[in-house]
């Protein structure tokens, strides 16, 4: 096990320094030059030479993409080049918002799916499954962007039980978590639905009975667990589009994330606070698909064992 | 005894007490739902098993033993029901219990291995957890108490080092040992009844031979009852005291393997037993019962056999024949029964 945690540990960071430079890179052929942008800012006397000079942009891409990651490594996350705000002090106050806010949105997510997708498996074809199957079926065909703004127009607007937008109180959460925990619920319904549905044709099944067990336990322990590995699996997926989704749904409820940060950013050129707040983002989603990658080799024992010995 | 039949006698030994029936299945029908149509698999099948017996319950691929097991076990496929019929096992039917009270009994009292031993036990628990289940599920023992349980029964069927063996998962065991680990799960609990459903088929001829021994001494030291499911007429012969035929759904013949072996009378039994390869006999070729069994939707309605029965005479194919005594303790479903000529 340690060997395939030293293996795929490498393996992230490979494809977090292709994954970081695509990002640097892309920040280089976005229209608009930084250096442009700031020349014409209306308080500064700067000029757009002097501004390449500073910031190190006349120098090779690889070489300007080097002391940039070298920096990020030692923490030094740099300033925003709006108002020299430290890039430290704006992740503090964001990054808990984000996490927030995708932690509940993966717990109700999987709070919803895996109980109902287990039942759905057992009582088969029943009304309840093919209730669960249209929340499926409405959860993956709604956008997030759309479903946020039919929630806000039902419970903010007319029913007036939640605020619209913001983050001051508890009520805060509950709609972005719904919009933004929509989509990953739906699929990881199916998943959980299909995998368990395939546990339960198996032989081992047929043992349980025999041995008296009741089916309680048959469901919630032997089959769940058999039928966790796809789901862990996905589980890292999902997490991964979650943070993306966060762009979209911390914009429009105004919740102050990462997600909501970096929009502005990029909104208002602010190239440095964009460019090390993606890079992070990509961090988070390649460590969340290393985590799930691991998770997925120790749910199943077979793995595990062969991985130990290998 | 005379025996014609070459037999290993010594396991044919402290076999079936008098007193009444262990189970006694009374016109078992059980249907499988398919598309439009509810086919017959098991039709009107009926026998008794005595404690400390052993019966064989052999037949081709398709002719309804293993869905008479699992219909005693009520284990069916969700396609399955049990259409009529009594199962008496222990002085109460089961097919009239609830599904709680038939969850007691079975682990419990009346047990089942199958023929898988590779996929039969759940791959993410350890062999002992799996074991200490049943305990659990049937009894108070402490969790220490079920672990040493657990251990006795697996030293019991020859699992070396079997204290620690029990935190090992199933695929670090091999076939025969796995098999042994069922048998574990099933007679735990001291069961009196064991339903095996073709145990050894999956497995090699040394283990087969080994994990049928275990199965004729536990008999004889727990007096357990048996059915033993099978294709293999070896098997039946080497440790089973009285064995029914089944073909198509029904019992063409039942009686005591001796007298079945020696002496048998229906037609397709007459097949089967030719069918078998002798190791110290010459023959060209083995012997093949000619044409199919019939599709269960167009089963014909006077004899099943009767198409490709050599013997057949006008009435095979005109009424459907009864099971009927033959012989002392031999029953027989065929209206032109012929001496038995290899």
């Amino acid at each position: 096990m340690t060997r395939t945690v030293a293996y795929r540990s490498l393996y992230a960071l490979v494809i977090l320094l292709i994954a970081s430079f695509a990002v640097f890179y892309g920040m280089r052929l976005a229209p608009g030059d930084v250096a442009d942008v700031l020349a014409s800012h209306p308080t500064g006397q700067l000029t757009a030479e002097r501004v390449r000079e500073d910031l190190g942009l006349n120098k090779p891409i690889l070489v300007q993409y080097a002391t940039y990651m070298g920096k990020l490594l030692r923490g030094d996350l740099g300033l925003s080049l709006i108002n020299g705000q430290p890039i430290l002090t704006i992740l503090e106050s964001s990054a808990g918002y984000t996490l927030k806010l995708a932690a509940v949105a993966a717990l109700l997510s999987l709070i919803m799916s895996i109980p109902l997708g287990l039942l759905g498996a057992w009582k088969r074809n029943s009304s309840f499954d093919q209730g669960t199957m249209l929340i499926a079926v409405l959860g993956m065909g709604i956008p997030n962007f759309f479903l946020a703004i039919l929630l806000i127009q039902v419970f903010a607007v007319w029913l007036k039980w939640l605020p619209v937008a913001g983050y001051e109180t508890p009520q805060h959460i509950i709609m972005p978590a719904i919009a933004l925990a929509a989509e990953a619920m739906a699929i990881n319904l199916r998943v959980v639905r299909s995998s368990v549905l395939e546990q339960l044709g198996l032989d081992y099944v047929r043992t349980l009975h025999a041995k008296g067990v009741s089916d309680q336990r048959i469901l919630w322990l032997h089959v769940l667990r058999n039928a966790l590995p796809p789901i862990v699996a996905l589980a890292g997926v999902l997490m991964r589009t979650l943070l993306g989704y966060t762009l979209i749904v911390e914009t429009i409820f105004r919740w102050p994330g990462l997600g909501y940060q970096l929009v502005n950013a990029v909104l208002k050129r602010d190239y440095t606070v964009a460019q090390t707040l993606a890079i992070l983002l990509t961090a988070a989603v390649i460590l969340f698909n290393l985590l799930a990658d691991l998770g997925q080799q120790w749910a199943d024992p077979r793995t595990r064992r062969q991985a130990g010995a290998g | 005894m005379a025996r014609s039949f070459p037999a290993p006698v010594s396991l044919h030994q402290g076999a079936a007490d008098a007193g009444p029936p262990l189970l006694e299945v009374r016109h078992l029908v059980t249907e499988i739902q398919s598309r439009q149509r509810r086919l017959r698999a098991v039709d009107g099948v009926s026998f008794q098993v005595r404690r400390g017996e052993i019966l064989g319950l052999v037949g081709e691929s398709g002719c309804g033993k293993s869905m008479t097991a699992l219909s005693l076990m009520r284990l069916l496929p969700p396609a399955a029901t049990i259409a009529q019929g009594e199962v008496w096992f222990d002085g109460q039917d089961l097919l009239r219990l609830s599904p709680k009270a038939m969850r007691r009994i079975r682990g419990h009292r009346m047990s089942m291995v199958f023929q898988e031993p590779m996929t039969a036990l759940d791959p993410a628990f350890t062999i002992g957890s799996q074991i200490t289940e049943v305990i659990h599920a049937h009894g108070t023992d402490s969790a220490a108490a079920a672990r040493a349980r657990a251990a006795a029964m697996l030293d019991r069927l020859g699992i070396p080092n079997a204290a620690r063996r029990l935190d090992s998962y199933p695929h670090q065991f091999s076939g025969g040992m796995r098999q042994r680990v069922m048998l574990a799960l099933a007679l735990v609990m001291n069961p009196q009844l064991l339903i095996a459903d073709e145990p050894t088929t999956a497995l090699d001829v040394t283990i087969q031979a080994q994990i049928l021994d275990l199965v004729a001494d536990l008999r004889r030291e727990l007096g357990l009852g048996v059915v033993l499911i099978t294709h293999n007429l070896g098997v039946i012969h080497e440790i089973a005291d009285r064995v029914a035929v089944m073909y198509a759904g029904e019992i063409v013949e039942i009686g005591s393997v001796a007298r079945i072996f020696s002496d048998p009378k229906h037609p397709y039994t007459q097949g089967l037993l030719r069918s078998m390869p002798y190791l110290y006999e010459r023959r060209p070729s083995l012997h093949v019962i000619a044409g199919r069994v019939p599709d269960l939707g167009i089963m014909p309605r006077a004899c099943r056999f009767a198409a490709r029965c050599a013997n057949r005479i006008d009435q095979c194919t005109e009424t459907h024949p009864e099971l009927r005594e033959a012989d002392r303790d031999h029953e027989l479903r065929c209206y032109n029964p012929t001496p038995f000529a290899r």
